[in-house]
Order: C-alpha cells, then structure tokens, then sequence
C-alpha cells in the first residue's frame, strides 16, 4: 500500500508538494472514517432497541468476538474476515491530479471495510460502535481510523522519501511485509487481553 | 527432548499461552479495577485505541 501511495505523497521530490497531497491524503482518510463511522452507529441505532441490557449484550458480543478473533489474529482459527482484497487502484495515479488522487486514495483507505484488512482489530471496534448505536459517537471514534491509516501512510511515506530507486524501494517494502507477523501477534494479544477484560465485565453485570 | 520440551518449543504452543495468558491478564485488570467505570473505558479508552491502532496496523497490508 504505501508503495502505491507514495509516489503521489511525494510527487517530483518537493516537500511543499509532499505536504500539500499528504494533508489531501490524511483529510480524505479521516473524513471516508467519519462517514463510516456514523453509518455504522446509525445502523446500531435503527436495529438495535434501546434497553437497560444492552451493555450486557455489548460485553458478551464483544468478550466473545475479541476472544475468537484473538485466536484467528495468531493462526490457531480461521474465521470470517469480510473485506475486499483490492487497496486503491494504482490507476488513479494516471487519470487525475496528484492531489485529487492524494485525496481520494484517503477515501478509499479510510473507510476501512472496503480495503485489505490487516488486523483483526477493525471488526471489533466495528462491532463496538454498532452495538453501542451512538451514530455521533461512532463519528469521532471511526475518525481515530482513518487518522492513524492516513497519518502512518504519511510517516512511512516520510521516512522512504529520498529512495532513489524501485529497487529500494521494494527491499523497504519487503522489510515492512516481513513485520506482518509481529503485527499479527501483538493485535492477537490485546484482543485477548481485552475478550479477558470484557469477559469479566459481563460476568459481573450479570 | 522430551515431548514437553518439544511442545513448549512449539509456535503452536506459545501462541496459545499468549492468548491465554492475555485473556487472563484481562480478566484479572477488570476484576481489580472494578472501581473504574468499565463503561467510561471501553467507549472512551478502548474503542479509540483499537481503532487508531487498526489504522496503524493497515500499513503493513500488501
């Protein structure tokens, strides 16, 4: 993903270019998030009825979701990981300006759901936000996604931008690739964590 | 090496004592920290955290 990213990020070597389409990039992000994020609270909201259980319910689902996920996260399950397999297409590159590129490269990866998913992490605040059915509060809090998706794109895309070329920035890409299963683990381990936590907490509402 | 040794040794093996682990740790920090208001902290420390961390954690995608 960044590989297809930065070339737009940082677009004939110019660091005011490099701002102006990373900010694009980072605003597009975040606003693709809090449109997610309020269509998914308003889902909560029209489907689910309000009643006095229902932090019961959303400690049971979530304790339970985290648990199982955690286990999908280390490779011992394999569950239902509903995403598309595709990132942004490379070809946006060609048919618009690098900044309206910047911009909807951030819609498309802010949203999330309609991208590669890469932690289990995503479900669960998902989940978290439909079952509290706030849409407002699922707004801010999706917004978090698409602030840390975009703003690591613009961190990584920081740290490659002398490369001088593809071939090194394949071995970058290949080095981060090789990072995936640590990333795998540690989200498996706060999904646990947490499923414990949430666990306990629908215990003792019972 | 015994059977044990090569069970401890085994990827397998320490993933699920991690997630074990982890799901105990879990349990005991809501268990202790029963003063805090579960409530307050999973809509306004857990949730963020897990959504920007999963932001971060999509730079590692292909």
């Amino acid at each position: 993903m960044v590989g297809t990213i930065r070339p737009v990020v940082y677009r004939d070597r110019q660091l005011l270019k490099w701002g102006i389409a990373a900010n694009l990039h980072l605003l597009g992000s975040i606003l693709a998030a809090i449109a997610i994020g309020f269509v998914v609270g308003l889902l909560g909201y029209w489907l689910i009825p309000y009643s006095e259980e229902r932090w019961t319910l959303l400690y049971v689902i979530l304790g339970i979701s985290s648990i199982a996920y955690a286990f999908d996260e280390m490779g011992i399950l394999r569950l239902p990981r509903p995403q598309r397999l595709k990132q942004v297409p490379a070809s946006w590159r060609a048919l618009f300006h690098p900044h309206i590129t910047a911009i909807l490269y951030g819609f498309g990866l802010g949203t999330g759901i309609a991208t590669r998913i890469v932690s289990n992490l995503l479900y669960i605040v998902i989940l978290g936000l439909f079952l509290h059915a706030h849409p407002a509060y699922a707004a801010v809090t999706f917004s978090l996604f698409g602030l840390g998706r975009g703003g690591s794109i613009i961190v990584a895309g920081w740290f490659i931008r002398n490369l001088h070329s593809g071939e090194e920035l394949d071995l970058v890409l290949r080095r981060l690739a090789e990072g995936q299963n640590r990333v795998h683990a540690i989200a498996g381990v706060i999904l646990a964590t947490l499923g414990g936590y949430w666990g306990v907490e629908f215990y003792l509402t019972l | 090496m015994s059977i044990l040794a090569k069970l401890y040794q085994s990827f397998l093996y320490q993933r699920l004592v991690s997630i074990l682990g982890a799901i105990i740790l879990g349990g005991i920090s809501s268990w202790v920290t029963q003063w805090a208001d579960a409530n307050f902290l999973t809509l306004y420390v857990f949730l963020p955290i897990l959504a920007i961390l999963a932001g971060i954690f999509s730079t590692w995608s292909p």
